[in-house]
């Protein structure tokens, strides 16, 4: 029963991992980058939700309704002011800015928030569950994540196949100079993407907050989480990066179910034999 | 009315110069064919016009307003549309998404996805299929829907003959005027010298970037046309044009795409090969690397293309 | 006679040499510097010498990071795993009896042998994806080296083969290694970046396809300089143990070495041996200017580093060299007389 538990629990731990992940997903697909701060902006979303809940007194949900599209703003904004920029001076500019970024927020947390660990405080939301059996029993907090995880992919699945912007992302994703031919603006499109990569993360953060204590360098754990993702599902598929979110988290609980000190090891080695045996994920972009 | 008129243009892929000092007009409702062998820079010209590839110097007017540096999409917006060479549909977008697509910034016009499905019966069953899937002839249909889509005044179009089987080539024809009643202006590049004079109201053919002859398809003279293709007439010129003995850089060797007779553009004759490689001593000794290069005078100086209008023109 | 031929032979005439008038002097100068640094310890406190430790071991990994992205376009996040590795090489080789400034050496070999399988994971991702790719490799051997007791586990270990040394002799024989280290690093570049492998490496950042066409095997020439790299990073890393005398798998894998590294790079400018040299003085600088002020000095490395990336890409050395053409270590061709139209090539038919 302690297996069927690990197994579960690491399905719904995937659903964070693809909220994390999507954002990562859709701004390499665009433009073919990665934003090594990601996880930096998840870690930056969720002490914005804390200081929010606290000045004003909400709950961290509301605060997290504030904060996302805050969030989203800001990577419109980078986007147009940085990263477009870097897009044209070459391949290195964009991984170097955006490693500076993560360093830059990292310290920046550091000096404002201090190294202490905080949680978003969200009553007795944290510990209820649903009880299934004396072994088996889901949290809901959990199962909300898991639940908005795959709200959110649907929706921006459906945003991609069904809307005008969301078809010429894609389009631009296949062939950038044959989009701007037929009149995207390559720059307003990259800025929409980097937006939703934004808001996603953030709401990704907020929800990691929530369940685990969060303090300013746990960024990078979570863009490598993420990253995994997206390289076990496969480049370029939404849905391979749910599966590919769920495969890292069962990995990880199935492990710590050996062994707690496995936990991390085993996610990694998951990511490295997907890499090895099969590169080009489990659930490579669909052509159809 | 003119709608397209191009003054002084130069486009430059790094150090070469694609296209140069190149002058053009088109009118309201006609159809200009340029023609010009591999490497002629006919594609290069249509990216500029589209707006993908920047102008190194001159102007671009369209419908009277400068659009020298407006950017693509804008461009699209005020009625260009180019139909890539190579037709670049987007793999992983159904064929009807395709369609779509190219109305993002649809103008309002006659043209519309329904539209295009009846200009090409075949695409109304296929529309959920992805367009990776479907035949170069099919593919091509396609990427004219998608430029129609968004009713452009003046449409590019850029080899649409490329790599399809003749039948395919002659049923794309046979639709083209059909496009065009409704007023559309066309601006079409094709190697097939043949099929663009059937269908060309002015002719406009490019050697290395240079115009070398214009005219309309009926008062050109077949062998005319063969001579400026191939760049004979070029030849012809007094090579020690103005600075042509400063060209020791040789920085520029314009012979990348050699006209030689490689390209060989169906129906445009076969004593092609005879032509080229002929060349007498090229005077100006100059440095560049091959003895046929049959740039006349340095790049960027200009006075080779316009001589040659005169002569031919 | 071709035309190919008569240039040939043209060719043969015209003097092409890779060093100006003035690199005799810089070489003079260079192995100057090189003589006063090694005479340090017998003048200066180990405060200044300690210090210096730190810096060439710094130099030494951006010059290794340097070559990796600058000359083989490989953006690595994960340079840190042979940091790491490297330190706990030598903890492992001094447990096995050999001595720790011998083991500094090895380390590189040690190095060398584990980054030969890992390329042919990492080098299945490309750009973007393998900076974080090698980030991840990174962890997984910090991970290993956690589970393994013998060497301290989670908690780190003290190298302890070196307290029946007196403490100045010590300290400088660290200084020395460190030294040698990064002076060896940086000719170590020098030389392969002269050789027929340094040429293939130019021809590949310039155009990368055009390079393949002409018969360049591009993936090893990038896994040689990968391999190199990996050895630069574990001799560092050797010297990171040697100095501080304990290790901890949290510090010797952290990725704030390739922070580090890729600020150095960034600021002093990629792809120019110079750079690294130009930019560990930089970080240096800001790091002793801002020690007081909690982490402030890596928020302004990390802001100049973003700036450097995007709106100065060619660092400092780059915008000196494009403005004066200096250069410290001539890695170009250059031709003493410049081919003129007044000297035309015969041309015979
Ligand atoms: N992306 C590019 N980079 C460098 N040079 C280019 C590029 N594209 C074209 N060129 C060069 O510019 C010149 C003009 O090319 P362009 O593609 O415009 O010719 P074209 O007339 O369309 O030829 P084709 O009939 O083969 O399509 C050629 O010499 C070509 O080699
Ligand atoms: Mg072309």
């Amino acid at each position: 029963m302690a297996w069927v538990n690990a197994v579960v629990q690491g399905i719904l731990l995937g659903g964070l991992y693809a909220l994390f992940a999507c954002g990562l997903s859709i701004v390499f697909g665009v433009m073919r980058i990665v934003n090594l701060a990601h996880g930096d902006f998840a870690v930056l979303a969720a002490f914005l939700a804390y200081s929010v809940a606290d000045a004003t007194g909400l709950g961290p949900f509301w605060a997290g309704v504030i904060v996302i599209p805050v969030l989203a703003a800001v990577g419109y904004l980078l986007q147009r002011v940085l990263l477009q920029r870097s897009l044209g001076v070459g391949p290195l500019a964009t991984l170097l800015a955006t490693f500076g970024l993560s360093v830059i927020i990292q310290n920046v947390l550091l000096q404002t928030y201090s190294a202490d660990a905080r949680a978003l405080d969200i009553g007795r939301l944290a510990s209820a569950s649903l009880r299934i059996s004396g072994q088996l029993s889901i949290s809901y907090l959990a199962l909300i994540t898991f639940v908005l995880a795959v709200v959110v992919l649907v929706g921006l699945q459906l945003y991609l196949s069904r809307t005008r912007t969301g078809r010429m992302l894609r389009a631009s994703s296949d062939d950038p100079e044959a989009a701007r031919l037929v009149g995207a603006d390559s720059r307003h499109l990259y800025g929409i993407a980097t937006s939703i990569a934004f808001a996603t993360v953030a709401l990704a953060g907020v929800m990691f907050a929530m369940r685990s204590s969060f303090d300013p360098s746990i960024g990078p754990t979570r863009l490598i989480f993420a990253f995994e993702a997206v390289v076990i599902g496969g480049l370029g598929s939404l849905w391979g990066t749910l599966v590919g979110g769920m495969v890292l988290g069962l990995a990880q609980t199935v492990a710590g179910q050996f062994d707690p000190a496995l936990t991390l090891l085993a996610g990694h080695v998951i990511f490295l034999a997907v890499l090895a045996f099969r590169p080009q994920g489990l659930i490579p972009a669909r052509s159809t | 009315m003119t709608l397209l008129e191009i003054s002084d243009l130069y486009a430059y892929h790094g150090q070469l110069a694609a296209i140069s000092a190149l002058d053009l007009t088109v009118e309201e409702g006609q159809t200009l064919a340029v023609i010009g062998a591999n490497g002629a820079g006919k594609s290069t010209l249509l990216r500029t016009i589209a707006g993908v590839m920047p102008a190194g110097a001159g102007s671009i007017r369209f419908d009277g307003r400068d659009i020298t540096r407006l950017p693509a999409h804008h461009r699209v917006a005020a009625g260009i549309a180019l139909v890539p060479e190579g037709r670049r549909l987007f793999p992983s977008l159904s064929v009807e998404e395709n369609l779509l697509v190219g109305g993002y910034r649809r103008r309002p016009g006659p043209w519309n996805v329904d539209r295009v499905m009846e200009l090409f019966p075949w695409m109304a069953q296929r529309r959920r299929q992805s367009a990776a899937g479907l035949s170069g002839g099919e593919q091509q249909a396609v990427a004219i829907g998608r430029a129609l889509i968004s009713n452009p005044r003046l449409l590019l179009l850029d080899e649409v003959s490329l790599g399809l089987a003749p039948v395919v080539v002659r049923r794309i024809y046979q639709v083209l005027p059909e496009i065009l009643r409704a007023g559309t202006t066309a601006l079409l590049v094709e190697q097939d010298v043949a099929q663009a004079l059937r269908v060309a109201d002015h002719v406009h053919c490019l050697l290395e970037g240079r115009t070398v002859l214009r005219g309309r398809p009926g008062e050109l003279a077949r062998e005319q046309i063969e001579r400026a293709y191939f760049g004979v007439d070029a030849r012809r010129q007094p090579a020690a044009a103005p600075g042509g003995s400063g060209s020791a850089d040789a920085s520029d060797p314009a012979g990348a795409g050699d006209p030689a007779g490689a390209s060989d553009p169906a129906g445009a004759g076969d004593e092609s090969g005879a032509i080229p490689r002929q060349a007498g001593p090229n005077p100006a000794g100059s440095g560049a690397s091959e003895p046929s290069a049959s740039e006349p005078g340095p790049a960027g100086a200009g006075p080779a293309g316009k001589a040659d209008e005169e002569v031919t023109g | 006679m071709a035309i190919g031929d008569a240039l040939l032979a043209r060719a043969r005439d015209i003097p092409v040499r890779r060093a100006g008038r003035s690199t005799r002097w810089t070489t003079v100068g260079l192995g100057l510097v090189v003589v006063v640094l090694a005479y340090l310890p017998y003048v200066a406190y180990t405060t200044v010498t300690d210090r210096l430790v730190d810096f060439l071991m710094l130099l030494t990994m951006a010059t290794m990071w340097n070559l990796l992205a600058g000359y083989a376009g490989l953006v690595s996040v994960g340079q840190q795993a042979y940091v790491g590795l490297g330190a706990y090489a030598v903890l492992q080789l001094s447990d096995w009896g050999v001595q720790p400034y011998l083991g500094v050496l090895l380390a590189a070999a040690v190095c060398t042998v584990i980054a030969l399988p890992t390329s042919l994971l990492a080098f299945r991702l490309r750009g973007d994806y393998f900076a974080v790719g090698t980030w991840v490799i990174a962890e997984v051997y910090r991970l290993l080296i956690v589970r393994d007791g013998d060497l301290g586990g989670g908690s780190g270990r003290s190298l302890t083969t070196l307290s029946g040394l007196d403490h100045t002799l010590r300290e400088a024989l660290t200084y020395w290694v460190a030294l040698a280290v990064a002076v060896l690093a940086l000719l170590g570049c020098y030389l392969l970046l002269r050789s027929r492998l340094g040429l293939a490496l130019t021809s590949v950042r310039d155009n990368e396809t055009a390079a393949r066409s002409a018969g360049v095997d591009v993936r090893r020439a990038k896994r040689v300089v990968y391999l190199v790299s990996a050895a630069g990073c574990g001799s560092a890393g050797g010297v990171l143990l040697v100095s501080s005398l304990n290790v901890h798998p949290d510090t010797a894998f952290s990725v704030q070495w390739s922070a580090y590294m890729i600020f150095i790079a960034v600021i002093g400018g990629i792809g120019y041996l110079e750079g690294a040299i130009v930019g560990s003085i930089v970080f240096f600088a800001v790091q002793e200017i801002f020690a007081n002020y909690g982490s402030w000095y890596l928020i302004l490395l990390g802001a100049l580093a973003v700036i450097g990336a995007v709106w100065l890409p060619r660092g400092l050395w780059g915008e000196l060299r494009a403005r004066t053409g200096a250069q410290l270590f001539p890695l170009r061709y250059r031709v003493d007389t410049p081919v003129t139209a007044a000297t035309p090539v015969p041309v015979e038919r």
